[in-house]
């Protein structure tokens, strides 16, 4: 008999609800927007925080420095706040709201399954996210006053 | 001559149920808080006038005892960690689909310092990367399924 290869799911398992990148990036956000609204409770009892371990080794911010700040303004209802601390929050948010939006249309199985997208496409998306990346980048340097 | 055995069709390999990221992350709070205690009697018996006395020293190498313990030994040896074994997830070689032994699963925590370097967007890999894998999976090779 030829050797049985390696089976890594032995019993089928039901197919399972397959979501978008931008639904699954939009439920993080939800995450952290429940995060957000904790984590002044949270620091301010133990003195924790999280930093960025670029600026902590390097001395320079990276381009999601102060999402945790925006994050937790944004959530207070403060926009102002939290434009200043990283516009990108804003991004995270309109996924968040993307997420609520879909997620549960494709859960109840009203909008068929996403359709996953070629390798192409998914580096074209490179081209968005690494100028994006720059330009909050350049966002933090000028917000902590090095560039 | 022909061996029917041998020349039977092929099947298509399965397709692979990859962990959720909201189930890795459930696994590793889960693997965290087994920790915990340790750390935390560490720190608060550990404490004395001048810095750190023996307390602190037992309770650090206890730590790391059952953190090696559980993620280096028993998710190398049987592909679950305590926390995987709750969320009902594996750890297994991306070619071979079987546990990736001890050295390895070491090697893969100690990797985790990449997803956390670049502020820790790394873990948030599983979220869109088409294995689910975290940079540290893709550097040992290994990917996380249910």
């Amino acid at each position: 008999m030829p050797e049985q290869t390696a089976v890594i799911s032995v019993v089928p398992k039901p197919p399972r609800r397959e979501f978008s990148v931008p639904e699954r990036l939009g439920g993080f956000g939800m995450l952290a927007a429940a995060g957000a609204a904790v984590w002044p409770f949270l620091t301010g009892r133990t003195g924790v925080g999280l930093p960025c371990p670029l600026r902590l080794i390097t001395g320079l911010p990276c381009p999601a420095c102060g999402l945790t700040t925006a994050a937790v303004a944004l959530v207070r209802g403060d926009a102002h706040a939290a434009w200043s601390a990283n516009p990108v929050i804003f991004l995270l948010a309109a996924l968040a709201a993307t997420a609520c939006l879909l997620v549960p249309l494709r859960a109840a199985g009203l909008i068929r399954p996403p359709r996953p997208w070629s390798p192409a496409r998914r580096q074209g998306l490179g081209w968005i996210i690494g100028p994006l990346a720059l330009a909050s980048w350049l966002f933090q340097l000028h917000r902590l006053d090095i560039a | 001559m022909t061996n029917p055995q041998y020349d039977a069709p092929q099947y298509a390999a399965p397709a692979v149920a990859y962990a959720s990221w909201i189930q890795r992350v459930g696994a590793y709070l889960i693997d965290g808080l087994c920790v915990a205690p340790f750390s935390i009697l560490a720190a608060v018996l550990g404490r004395s006038d001048n810095g750190v006395n023996a307390f602190y020293y037992v309770f650090i190498v206890l730590a790391v005892a059952v953190q090696g313990y559980n993620r280096w030994f028993q998710a190398g040896k049987t592909g679950q960690s305590w926390g995987k074994k709750a969320l009902g997830i594996r750890l297994v070689g991306e070619q071979t689909g079987t546990p990736i032994g001890a050295g390895l699963a070491f090697l893969r925590d100690l990797a985790h310092i990449v997803d956390s370097i670049i502020c820790y967007i790394g873990y948030l890999f599983p979220l869109w990367d088409a294995k689910k894998q975290t940079l540290a999976d893709k550097i040992v090779k290994t990917v996380v399924v249910r």
